[in-house]
């Protein structure tokens, strides 16, 4: 009879709480009863071996889903995997080797380490890919995304809008997201890359254009912003269409984006005062103030842009939501 | 090669057949709990009645069905040993009739569709 207790003590570990003691304790009966009071060895090992495995067995007691990723969400999963994991191996992976051949290293060097960091990041986009969709999934079980996915039904036919207009453009949202994790890793590891190089005796100085401290400050809105960028371009890409509350997130994204920029705006001094310095000594004909004048117009020209790029597509949101208001009524 | 389409065959059969029956196990374990019976009581009866459900399926059934309020359960300790019994709750008594006539109607149809291609 003790190999019936073992087997009941490891059905058992697998058992959640609530039920372990209650039903361990019928199996086991049901099991006694069986056997009868005086079994062979023959006999109980016959008994178990037709109960299979007690982990199985014990999940037939607790049935979720076997499963991390749902068939709900397992398409756009599949898709992001097979496009970001390529995509921002391989981007990064060059983005690396041209820095550390600005920085002089040898061609073996700069080989090996594009081929590490291309397998680490594909790597670290595996497994955040996996951890985001796990969640939602965790999040929703099978059931309507916080009510985002809309439910189908005949009525909902009538009012889908299936004008071009309201589908998510797939490809435009990777290359979204692809461009944000790269500006993020510029903003967070390279950013003393883009500077003047001055050769002292032989030595190569490199005086970083932009102010580090300051654009480290400003290092958590950056990485904010971009991860909520993030998501909700994931979030359209598994819904796949632009519903009413897509359409809310975008906006509430593109304001956040702009707040950033007004955040950028008001640094002043985002710019290395030595960069301008050394950029006057190389540029001929040229001093402090005209350096400083052209830098800041061309900071200020990319912050118009991106300004009213934002703003246009805040403006689309809203009529397309208008849009869809109107159509519902 | 053609042992290998034996084999498919069989597996096909094979799982068909297991497909047919899973949709009849409920109901048959749902007619035999209008009296109280305890797992191995259940699983003893089912096989005299030629539908023996192997008790890692048959077990496990018995608590969903609980958890779904069809049936009622109760640990019985007067006796020597204890033991869980289950029985139909009023909700299950329900459900089971209801089966009943979806059961003659389907069985009705299929052997019409059936009946003459046999």
């Amino acid at each position: 009879m003790n190999l019936v207790y073992k087997y009941i003590e490891v059905f058992k570990s697998y058992l959640p709480q609530d039920i372990k003691e209650d039903v361990g304790l019928e199996l086991q009966l049901n099991i006694e009863d069986r056997l009868g009071e005086y079994p062979t060895q023959v006999e109980i090992e016959a008994v178990l071996l037709e109960m299979g495995d007690p982990k199985i067995l014990a999940k037939e007691y607790n049935p979720s889903p076997n499963y991390l990723i749902g068939p709900l969400y397992y398409d756009s999963y599949i898709l992001l995997l097979k496009t970001l994991v390529p995509i921002l191996g391989l981007s990064v992976g060059v983005l690396d080797s041209i820095i550390q051949l600005l920085n002089g290293g040898s061609w073996l060097s700069v080989i090996i380490s594009f081929l590490a960091t291309s397998f680490n990041t594909a790597l670290y986009t595996w497994g955040w890919l996996t951890l985001v969709f796990a969640i939602i999934q965790y999040s929703t079980k099978d059931k309507s995304l916080f009510n985002i996915v809309p439910k189908w039904s005949l009525e909902s036919l009538e009012k889908q809008n299936v004008a071009k207009s309201y589908q998510v453009n797939r490809t435009e949202e990777i290359v979204s997201i692809v461009f944000s994790i790269i500006f993020l890793i510029i903003f967070y590891k390279y950013m003393n890359v883009l500077a003047v190089y001055i050769t002292v005796n032989g030595e190569v100085f490199s005086v970083p254009a932009f102010n580090i401290p300051v654009l480290q400050s400003l290092l958590p809105f950056i990485i904010f912003t971009a991860v909520v960028g993030i998501l909700v371009s994931i979030l359209k890409i598994v819904i796949g269409k632009l519903t009413k509350p897509i359409l809310w997130l975008n906006i509430l994204d593109y304001f956040i984006g702009i707040s950033l920029l007004f955040i950028f705006v008001g640094y002043p001094n985002l710019i290395n005062p030595d960069f301008v310095q050394e950029l006057a000594k190389v540029i001929p004909n040229s001093s402090v103030s005209t350096i400083e004048h052209w830098i800041n117009t061309s900071l200020y020209i990319v912050y118009f842009i991106v300004f009213i790029i934002s703003i246009y597509s805040i403006g689309k949101s809203v009529y397309l939501l208008f849009k869809l208001d109107n159509k519902s009524k | 090669m053609y042992g290998d389409t034996m084999k498919d065959k069989e597996a096909l059969i094979q799982d068909f057949s297991t497909e047919l029956r899973r949709g009849t196990i409920i109901m048959v374990v749902l007619s035999q709990l209008f009296e109280k019976e305890y797992g191995y009581s259940l699983s003893q009866k089912l096989e005299s009645l030629d539908y023996p459900i192997e008790t890692n399926t048959l077990y496990p059934l018995l608590r969903r069905l609980e958890k779904q309020n069809l049936l009622i359960s109760e640990w019985d300790t007067q006796e020597t040993r204890p033991r869980k019994f289950y029985h139909l709750s009023p909700l299950g008594k329900e459900v089971y009739q209801e089966m009943m006539t979806t059961w003659k109607n389907y069985n009705n149809s299929v052997n019409k569709a059936i009946g003459e291609k046999l």
